[in-house]
C-alpha cells in the first residue's frame, strides 16, 4: 500500500506539473469531500470489528496510557524538533499531529499550505518506515508497550505485523485498541491545530 | 474548528452504523477496496496540488530533512514518554 500511495502521489505532482491551473484548483476542491468518504468508512470499520469489549477487558491502564505516551511523546518530539529545523513550533506539532495517518493528516493540511502539507505527507511516511524497521529492535531491548508508540495511527494495521510477529497477544490487543483511539485523535488533533495556526 | 465536529460526527456517525451491522457481507468485503481507490484518489489529488506549486518542488530536499527530524523526534520521545510510564506503573505494582 505504502509504495503504491508513493507511486500516485509521484504521478500526481508529474500530472500537477502539466496541467492547467484552473484545472488543478478544481481538482483540489474536491478533497474535502473525499475526506469525509475515507473518515465515514474508517468509522464503519470501527464499528464492524466486533466487540471491542471482550478483547480489551483484563488489560488495565497499559491500553489507555500507551495511546496517550505515544500522543505526549510526538508532541514533546515534534516541538523539540522545531528548534532545531527553524520551522514554527504549531508547524511542527501539526505535522506530528498526523501520528503516521499520512493519506488523512497531509491533505488535511495541505488546504491551508501546500509545502506543509508535503512536508507532514513526507514526514508520516518516514515514520511508518521508521516504525517497520525498529519495532523488532525496540521489542526486544527496550519493551514490548514502548514498541507500540512507534507506529502511531498505523500501529492497527500497517505497523501490525512486526508487532504481532515480535511482542505477545497482550501488546497486539494495545496495538490495535491503539490504532482505534488514533483514528479518532488524528482528524481532531490536526483540525484543532489548523484553527490554532490559520483561522 | 466546526471541521472538528465536522470529521467527528462522521466518523461517530460511521462506527454507529458499523455496530449496527447495515452493510450486508458482499459489500463489506469491499470496504477495503473501496477504502484504498478513496485513499489513492486523494493523495492523487494532493500530488497535483503539489506538483503545481513552484516553490514546493525548488525546495523538496530541504522539506524532506525537516520531514524526517520531525518523524525521527516524534519517534525517539514516544519510546521515552512510554518507557517512563512503564517504569513508573512497576514501580507502583511492586510497591502494591
Amino acid at each position: 500500500m505504502t509504495i503504491r500511495i508513493v507511486i500516485v502521489l509521484l504521478v500526481g505532482v508529474f500530472a500537477g506539473n502539466l496541467m492547467p491551473l484552473e484545472f488543478a484548483e478544481k481538482l483540489n476542491s474536491i478533497s474535502f469531500i473525499l475526506l469525509c468518504f475515507i473518515l465515514f468508512f474508517a468509522g464503519l470499520t470501527i464499528g464492524y470489528t466486533g466487540d471491542i469489549k471482550s478483547h480489551v477487558r483484563g488489560i488495565g491502564l497499559d491500553l489507555v496510557m500507551v495511546p496517550i505516551s505515544t500522543i505526549i511523546g510526538t508532541f514533546l518530539g515534534s516541538y523539540i524538533a522545531s528548534f532545531i529545523i527553524g520551522l514554527d513550533y504549531l508547524e511542527c506539532l501539526l505535522v506530528g499531529s498526523g501520528f503516521g495517518w499520512y493519506s488523512l493528516s497531509a491533505v488535511m493540511i495541505a488546504e491551508y499550505d501546500q509545502a506543509l502539507g508535503a512536508v507532514s505527507f513526507m514526514s508520516n511516511v518516514f515514520r511508518e518506515i521508521l516504525a517497520l524497521m525498529f519495532i523488532p529492535l525496540v521489542a526486544k531491548y527496550i519493551g514490548f508497550n514502548e514498541a507500540v508508540t512507534l507506529g502511531g495511527a498505523t500501529s492497527g494495521d500497517t505497523t501490525m505485523p512486526p508487532l504481532s510477529k515480535t511482542t505477545d497477544t497482550r501488546t497486539v490487543i494495545i496495538a490495535f485498541f491503539s490504532g482505534i483511539v488514533f483514528a479518532f485523535v488524528v482528524p481532531v488533533s490536526v483540525e484543532f491545530l489548523i484553527a490554532l495556526k490559520y483561522k | 474548528m466546526s471541521g472538528i465536529i465536522i470529521y467527528a460526527l462522521i466518523m461517530v456517525v460511521g462506527t454507529w452504523l458499523g455496530v449496527k451491522g447495515v452493510l450486508k457481507n458482499k459489500l463489506l468485503s469491499k470496504l477495503p477496496i473501496i477504502q484504498e481507490i478513496l485513499i489513492l484518489l486523494l493523495i492523487f489529488v494532493m500530488g497535483v496540488g503539489i506538483g503545481k506549486d513552484e516553490n514546493i518542488m525548488k525546495y523538496i530536499f530541504s522539506l524532506g530533512v525537516k520531514a524526517f527530524v520531525i518523524a525521527f523526534f516524534a519517534v525517539v520521545f514516544s519510546i521515552v514518554i512510554a518507557h517512563i510510564y512503564v517504569k513508573i506503573s512497576r514501580k507502583f505494582k511492586g510497591n502494591k
